[in-house]
């Protein structure tokens, strides 16, 4: 069964009005800002059930105790805010308080090695694991597995009684009932499950998910070490094998926790003392982490009555994240349990990055005290005989801790648990503490605080008398710094005041705020010093605003030092002169130049394309932050495959503005994220042009049906390194564009040396592809659905398109490429070809695609003529693509070739032949500027015909229609003969438009509506549709937003808009009030559910055409769904192109939700008049063999066969 | 013929997962000849053992005759798949009682043949680096992902529970005491089992590696196929060491991920915090399995080679009918078919679409599915069908989320082809079926049999 709490809660300390009760609150009552429903799903259970529940009701009849309330809106808030809001605002219910103390519910994952370890761990066979060599071995090494009981180390007696009538509760992941390590008395009855309480509360074992893998298994290691059993029947593992052992799981399989989990384990060990029967001595806890308000009021109510608590000081690397003790081990009335090695070193401060314990900060050294760590015992869970002897880290310690105090309770038992010795419960637990700190061996305060356990001399010891013990103060999660530099001083309380020392003491818990603070308890006296850590937790990106709130008087000071001297005080005429006088204005520049690879790192290898191989580009100015990171995009330099990242480069670093960014060069991870930058950008750049709007990515879609939400997203995310395979991709599903790199290897690697590094992040052609892909979805999220055969193919031919004409926008490699071909296009050149270096690499020749040609068997570069069944033969997505690209770039050249016709005669003296060698200078000069003009045309038309076509199921001939209305509607004169290239170049390779009879330019372009929608005016004049290069991209957002929800309720009003209205869009209306028809059939006998319409996209298009004239426009897509188990979703829908002067629909682009025959093609089924059936998606998958729907997290656009050299870079 | 039957066909109902008992009669009377294919029933399934325990004693006590043991004389584990080899595990006790004269694996069991070596290792490799991704995936907190690779994984190969489908096909090795396993390809002349009139010719799998690896039809011309081989780099999802000669950058350049996580860049970009879903650094952005991602569809890949390996057997009777049992044999194995051919003594010619013609009792392919029943040269050419059994489990199916197990529109097929007599194992008989003389366990609804 699913798991029905939120995935994210916050723990609430306060009189709760409706336990346990779902409530439903109207309003923003939470003060969670950006709520889109009214309405926010609040669940709320006890945290606690037995501590502060004892003591004396509250007014209300409830008392003030800790909750868990949960809530889908706390996804989307800072968590420390919200807790803030709801202290402050309280539930918004009359005659309920607001809650005393909230504070997150953190997921924490317990620090526990290296990942890429465990997942070779978690699949390893059950064979028994030995000592890790890197650490100083036991002389007797694996052959004396238990050296850690010995009396040269923690010196425990090793009986098989050893811990009897003693019960121990253990808070881990778990255990395994089958393993021969369990402990002979485990109180099984009273195991509990706090990380999956839906489906076994009451059993604690230690349980994946799913899957056949070994899980980590920690629970069962610690377990082991406390009072494991013997292997195969031999003799006990477990320093305390005669103790009873109550499992509690609080972390899973992976060690991953959330604070309440740990908190309910408390509580239910708190509960357990209310029985003599069930009484709980000693609580061990092999993990940590963050702190908690919750915890130290669970401490505090155990540690009064009576329970021994040790838990693990914490492990790390490298001393990251943190070195000092994490919580609740740093908590005073708990014992912290720190490392120490077989050869008596710290098991601290390790080099390498190997794992190390945590100690410190000094005001802990009092109540730490260290076991012996690595190598210890490690039962081996799923493997019932094994015990591996490489147990590690701070986990393994924290047990010999428990033990050693079961073992002192059950020899001094009578004492301890005699009221008239130790009159009050706490007593109990300061003996038993005062034996193991007061006996253990001293060597090194620092590393081990109080010393290293001596089990032994502990026991020997007698019970301190009551008088002696001094209890200790409760334990708070508090940061007194914050108390000193927000001026509140130590007097200061309140339960905020509290809430933002948690908060604050949270983050300093890494090692950033370490290095400045290394003990929270002892402040730094120095304003400086004071004032350093106030600004760390300032900028640290996970502070909360009223964390911020509240240091920004510390901190401002600093942020505003620089300002300007004072104006002297004169008139104000004066005053403004002198101000200018002294500041004078500063324009932004409009442009940034960056330097790139003109094509990619190969052509520097060539001889004679060396000079070419660098280019400027100069992209839009913008403010960037370090990454870069800008308006539109955000490089992130992660590289999870090599598990490092690469530093972010920041290009408004002085130096780097004043030589155009860093220099190219493949070893130099910064020009890389430079140059994704830059060629994303310049992208981004043409499709602003060419639409004259500015640029959005797809919105987030989360959620399904009534939880359906769409968040705009403002930035693509952009990986240079995330792949390590020749492969590249948009992933719709993140928002961003991976890109690979992989080593070209073999014989065949054409210009690059064996065992060269190839980047997709450094080809020009690579990155605007995938840029294109991501842009493409922004504008018709449904084209990446694959429903006809043109699919797939035309966002592949796209995004080849584009890059293809983008190489006209580099003038060197241009000049170059008409100069080495003489003008003539049409021969093998680098402008037609794309990602050459990733051609080399993966074929041995040729670049990875040619618009123009390519190799035959013989090696020869041969051109590709037109057949006139290309389009008709071609299946593969990138096969059929091809077909496409090459119609686009035929007609380029066509056009290219007449306007330079007059150029050539001119440089010949009338006779149009060029004479053999090289050509002048200067016609090289013009015929680069016609090439180049006609191609940033060319790319303009391309791209707003985007606008022009359907909203789904587009076929390449309605592409092409398209092209042709878009072209038609601004320059309404063809005089360039533009549109009959692109129609004769289309129909040569057979792309003919669906239902077209007559190929001319006429009956191609799209058809206003037979008849007018009569209402249009009324709901146009209602919308906002100020939307062009200059509005912010959010509002831009957030106002077709709106739009599209007016436009919707206009449609679905049959007051407004007429049946036979939206029969003619092709659209089938619901009833009013449904939100979608539940039987539905377009196909008689197969029923299905025909959702409501969906508007897609309503944006403004402003254009301006060559005659100067404005066009404003505004392009409005509907979709519909239909929806049925065993089917594809089906969609039909409409883009209208609306001529906003005249308020009326210029161009209407159908497909019709009630079309049978492009039903029939999308689901396969024969058509009616029995022709053969497409099967959607191409190749039938091996995944069709098990399901029916699409691949779930596949990315569409990752290449299904990642090492062939076909499908690279879609 | 004494025994007033030509052969029986006897399919159990244990669950998702394949075995069949054939009875051949003896010329002489005798006790029949009796070949067992496959035990198995896929993991998750409730109790397996006591499930496939009474499969086995069912067998048993069919097969025994006069005698006190049972006997078969044949048997055939298709593929190491658990659905088919569970029960030489699960039902280890039982097996006891019968006696085994032959056992027959495909040659790409074969432990002497160099190419099955091969593909046995690609085979090893392939589930490692599942199991690597598997873990992490897990380690990442993905379990959705997790469990996609791990379905496969463990309902095929049962791989992490304990004993995995090669523990159960060495136990299958040993099971004719007296005679080491035979290894069959389609280069074997047919056998004629002794006493019978019979003759079992096996069909696959194939040697050409191209047809083994042969995975999906293609759209635009069916029966055409993409060629995809298993070529899987294992490096790609073991642990980076010091050494990385593949990374990009010098390490003066590399930041170790755990340094990252603290700087403030890493952290309000990448990594976020769980404090603050709402930031930059959200964790559906991340990456960080991005790398392992492919392996859902490695695993299916490695399911279907894995299927292709089906040892295909087809049992010609005394007039020339056939009973076509192809295991989970899918399209490449198929297609292998149609160039098979056998010189019989006498000089005839026997050819692989001679015998799917004479069909008249198809054991359906892979229970069911989409890729493993061909058209054209398959289904379309059996011209004599009669009756087709399907070993399915459809809740069971559905449970794993494979909602095409079986594919409507083949049986639909099928039921058109036999005139209704299609038995599902699942289901009750329906009256086409009991036409063709197949009749229920009358008891336990163990089983199905059909008298030919």
């Amino acid at each position: 069964m699913p798991d029905p709490r939120p995935a994210r809660s916050i723990l609430v300390k306060g009189r709760l009005p409706l336990e346990g009760a779902s409530l439903t609150v109207q309003g923003k009552p939470l003060g969670f800002t950006g709520l889109k429903d009214d309405k926010v799903a609040l669940l709320t259970r006890p945290l606690f059930t037995s501590i502060g529940r004892d003591g004396a009701l509250g007014m209300a009849g409830t008392p003030s105790t800790w909750h868990v309330v949960g809530s889908p809106a706390l996804e989307e808030v800072n968590a420390w805010d919200a807790c803030h809001a709801l202290v402050t605002h309280g539930f918004g219910l009359a005659g309920t308080d607001a809650p005393e103390f909230a504070e997150p519910d953190v997921a924490q994952r317990w620090i526990f090695g290296d990942d890429a370890d465990h997942a070779l761990m978690m699949t390893a066979d059950c064979q028994e694991d030995q000592q890790d060599g890197t650490f100083p071995p036991h002389p007797a090494d694996d052959a004396h597995p238990l050296w850690f009981r010995d009396h040269a180390h923690a010196d425990f007696p090793g009986n098989a009684d050893d811990g009897m009538g003693i019960c121990i509760a253990h808070l881990d992941t778990g255990f395994d009932p089958q393993h021969d390590t369990t402990p002979v008395h485990l109180r099984s009855e009273l195991q509990r499950n706090f990380v999956d309480p839906i489906n076994f509360p009451n059993d604690a074992t230690d349980r994946t998910s799913a899957g056949g893998l070994n899980n980590l298994g920690h629970g069962t290691g610690t377990l082991g070490i406390l009072a494991g059993a013997g292997p195969s029947g031999g003799a006990p593992i477990g320093a305390a094998p005669g103790a009873s052992v109550v499992p509690v799981r609080v972390a899973d399989s992976v060690v991953l926790f959330r604070n309440s989990a740990i908190a309910q384990g408390f509580d239910y060990v708190h509960g357990l003392l209310k029985n003599p029967a069930t009484r709980v001595h000693v609580i061990t806890l092999s993990m940590g982490g963050l702190a908690s308000q919750a915890w130290a009021d669970a401490v505090n109510a155990l540690y009064d009555a009576g329970v021994f608590i040790v838990a693990a000081a914490g492990n790390n690397h490298g001393n990251l994240p943190t070195r000092n003790i994490v919580y609740p081990a740093r908590f005073r009335r708990v014992i912290a349990a720190s490392g120490v090695m077989a050869d008596q070193k710290p098991y601290a401060d390790l080099p390498n990055f190997v794992m190390a314990g945590n100690y410190g900060p000094a005001s802990k050294n009092d109540t730490t005290i260290a076991g012996y760590t690595p190598n210890t015992p490690w039962a081996r869970i799923g493997c019932k005989h094994i015990v591996n002897h490489n147990g590690a880290g701070t986990s393994s310690t924290t047990p010999q801790i428990a033990a050693a105090a079961a073992l002192y309770w059950q020899k001094h038992r009578a004492e301890l648990d005699d009221p008239a010795k130790y009159p009050q419960a706490w007593m109990r637990v300061e003996a038993v503490r005062a034996a193991l700190l007061g006996t253990a061996r001293n060597t090194d305060a620092t590393h081990f605080g109080r010393g290293i356990l001596q089990a032994a001399a502990a026991q020997a010891s007698a019970p301190a008398p009551a008088a002696s013990l001094q209890m200790q103060p409760p334990d708070r999660a508090s940061f007194a710094l914050l108390r000193i530099l927000t001026g509140l001083g130590f007097a200061a309380e309140g339960q905020r005041q509290q809430m933002l020392e948690l908060e604050a003491l949270q983050l300093s818990q890494s090692s950033t705020i370490e290095a400045l603070l290394p003990d929270p308890e002892n402040p730094p006296q120095t304003m400086q010093a004071q004032g350093a850590v106030a600004e760390a937790l300032y900028v640290d990106p996970r502070a909360s605003n009223a964390l911020r709130k509240a240091l920004e008087p510390v901190v401002s000071g600093k942020i505003h030092a620089a300002a300007s001297p004072p104006v002297p005080g004169l008139a104000p005429m004066d005053k403004l002169h002198f101000t200018r006088a002294m500041n004078p204005k500063v324009v932004a520049p409009g442009r940034r130049r960056l330097r790139v690879f003109a094509y990619d790192p190969g052509l520097e290898v060539k001889l004679e394309t060396y000079a070419i191989n660098q280019a400027l580009v100069d992209v839009r100015w913008e403010k960037l932050a370090p990454g870069p990171v800008g308006e539109y995009v955000e490089v992130v330099d992660v590289d999870p495959r090599s598990s490092a990242c690469y530093a972010p480069v920041d290009l408004d670093e002085p130096y780097l503005l004043v030589q155009n960014g860093r220099a190219p060069a493949e070893s130099d991870a910064q020009f890389h994220q430079q140059m994704v930058y830059a060629v994303c950008m310049k992208t981004i750049e043409h499709f602003e042009h060419a639409l004259g709007r500015v640029a959005l990515w797809s919105p987030r879609a989360t959620g399904a049906g009534a939880t359906y939400r769409a968040e705009y997203v403002q930035r693509l995310r952009i990986y240079p390194h995330a792949l390590r395979e020749a492969n590249a991709y948009y992933s719709p599903d993140k928002k961003a564009l991976l890109f690979g790199y992989f080593p070209a290897e073999g014989q065949n690697v054409g210009i690059n040396a064996p065992g060269t590094l190839v980047f997709g992040a450094l080809s020009y052609d690579i990155v605007a592809h995938e840029t294109t892909h991501a842009l493409l979805d922004g504008i018709h999220r449904r084209y990446s659905e694959q429903t006809n055969p043109d699919m797939l193919a035309f966002h592949e031919a796209f995004a080849d398109i584009v890059a293809l004409f983008q190489h006209f926008t580099v003038p060197e490699a241009l000049r170059d490429q008409i100069a080495r071909t003489r003008g003539e296009l049409s021969q093998e050149n680098l402008l037609s070809q794309l990602a050459f270096q990733f051609g080399q690499a993966m074929k041995g020749r040729g670049a990875l695609r040619d618009a123009l040609g390519g190799y035959d068997d013989k090696g020869e570069w041969v051109p590709k003529k037109p057949t006139g069944t290309e389009y008709a033969s071609a299946s593969e997505p990138h096969e059929r693509g091809s077909v496409l690209v090459a119609s686009v770039f035929d007609a380029f050249l066509r056009i290219y070739k007449i306007r330079c016709a007059d150029l050539v005669r001119l440089a010949t003296g009338g006779t149009g032949v060029l004479p053999p060698g090289n050509i002048p200078h200067d016609l090289v000069e013009r015929l680069a500027q016609e090439a180049s003009k006609v191609a940033a045309q060319w790319l303009d038309i391309c791209i707003r015909a985007l606008d022009y076509c359907p909203p789904v199921d587009l076929t390449f001939g309605d592409y092409l229609r398209a092209l042709i209305t878009a072209d038609r509607d601004l320059v309404p004169d063809d005089t360039r003969s533009y549109r009959i290239a692109f129609l004769s170049a289309f129909r040569e390779r057979g792309i003919f438009a669906e239902g077209v009879r007559y190929l001319s330019e006429r009956s191609l372009a799209w058809e206003p509506p037979p008849q007018p929608l009569h209402g249009l005016k009324t709901i146009l004049d209602d919308m906002d549709l100020n939307w062009d290069l200059d509005s912010s991209r959010k509002n831009a957002y957030e106002n077709s937003e709106r739009n599209g929800k007016k436009l919707h309720k206009w449609l679905m009003d049959p007051a407004a808009v007429a049946d036979d209205e939206i029969d003619m869009l092709g659209l089938f209306r619901p009833k009013p009030g449904e939100r979608q028809l539940l039987t539905f059939e377009i196909v008689k006998g197969i029923p299905g559910t025909l959702a409501g319409f969906e508007v897609h996209s309503v944006r403004p298009a402003r254009r301006i055409g060559p005659d100067d004239q404005t066009r404003s426009q505004v392009v409005i897509e509907i979709t519909q769904t239909w929806r049925s188990p065993g089917y594809n979703a089906y969609r039909g829908g409409v883009t209208l192109i609306v001529d906003l002067a005249k308020a009326e629909v210029r161009y209407i682009v159908r497909k019709r939700v009630m079309s049978e025959s492009r039903f029939r093609a999308q689901q396969g089924l024969p058509q009616a008049d029995g022709t053969a059936a497409f099967t959607a998606g191409g190749a039938t998958s091996l995944y069709e063999n098990y399901y029916d729907v699409r691949e779930p997290g596949k990315e569409p656009f990752a290449m299904l066969h990642r090492s062939t050299a076909s499908a690279v870079a879609r | 013929m004494s025994a007033g039957y030509r052969a029986k066909v006897r399919m159990y109902r244990q669950g998702l997962g394949d075995c069949f008992l054939i009875s051949l009669p003896r010329n002489d009377g005798s006790e029949p000849y009796h070949i067992m294919i496959d035990c198995g029933v896929i993991l998750g399934t409730a109790d397996p053992q006591t499930k496939m325990t009474a499969v086995v004693n069912d067998i048993a006590a069919t097969t025994k005759g006069a005698g006190e043991r049972g006997k078969i004389d044949l048997l055939i584990a298709t593929h190491e798949h658990w659905d088919h080899i569970s029960g030489f595990v699960q039902a280890s006790d039982a097996l006891g009682q019968i006696d085994f004269a032959e056992v027959w694996l495909a040659w790409t069991e074969d432990p002497n043949d160099e190419q099955a070596n091969k593909l046995r290792a690609q085979r090893g490799t392939a589930l490692r680096a599942l199991q690597l991704s598997e873990s992490r995936l897990r380690l990442d907190g993905q379990d959705g992902a997790a469990n996609n690779v791990a379905g496969f994984l463990t309902s095929f190969f049962g791989v992490g529970g304990g004993s995995s489908t090669s523990a159960a096909l060495d136990v299958v090795r040993g099971l004719a005491k007296s005679k080491p396993p035979r290894y069959r390809a389609p280069s074997d002349p047919p056998v004629q089992p002794p006493g019978t009139s019979a003759k079992l010719f096996v069909l696959g799998p194939p040697r050409d590696e191209t047809l083994l690896m042969k995975e999906a039809v293609a759209a635009s011309s069916p029966e055409v196929y993409g060629i995809d081989q298993l070529s899987i780099d294992l490096a790609h999802f073991e642990p980076v060491t010091d050494d990385d000669s593949d990374a990009p950058f010098d390490t003066m350049q590399k930041i170790p991920l755990k340094f990252a996580q603290q700087m403030p860049f890493f952290m309000q970009r990448y990594w976020g915090g769980d404090v603050d879903p709402a930031g930059d650094g959200a964790a559906w952005r991340r990456i960080d399995t991005a790398f392992v991602q492919p392996s859902a569809q490695l695993a299916l890949q490695l399911d279907n080679a894995t299927n292709n390996t089906s040892l295909v057997l087809a049992i010609q009777l005394a007039d020339g009918d056939v009973l076509l049992f192809p295991a989970d044999a899918q399209i490449g194995n198929w297609l292998s078919w149609q160039n098979v051919a056998w010189d019989l003594n006498g000089g005839t010619k026997i050819t692989g679409p001679d015998l799917l013609k004479r069909v008249i009792f198809y054991k359906v392919g892979h229970h069911g599915s989409h890729n493993a029943t061909l058209k054209a040269h398959g289904l379309e050419m059996m011209d004599a069908l009669k009756l087709a059994m399907i070993p399915v489990d459809q809740k069971m199916a559905h449970q794993k989320h494979w909602d095409r197990m079986p594919l409507d529109a083949l049986v639909d097929a099928l039921r058109d082809k036999t005139n209704d007599a299609v038995v599902r194992a699942d289901q009750p008989l329906p009256p086409g079926a009991r036409a063709v003389a197949v009749s229920p366990d009358p008891d336990p609804m163990l089983w199905y049999e059909v008298t030919l």
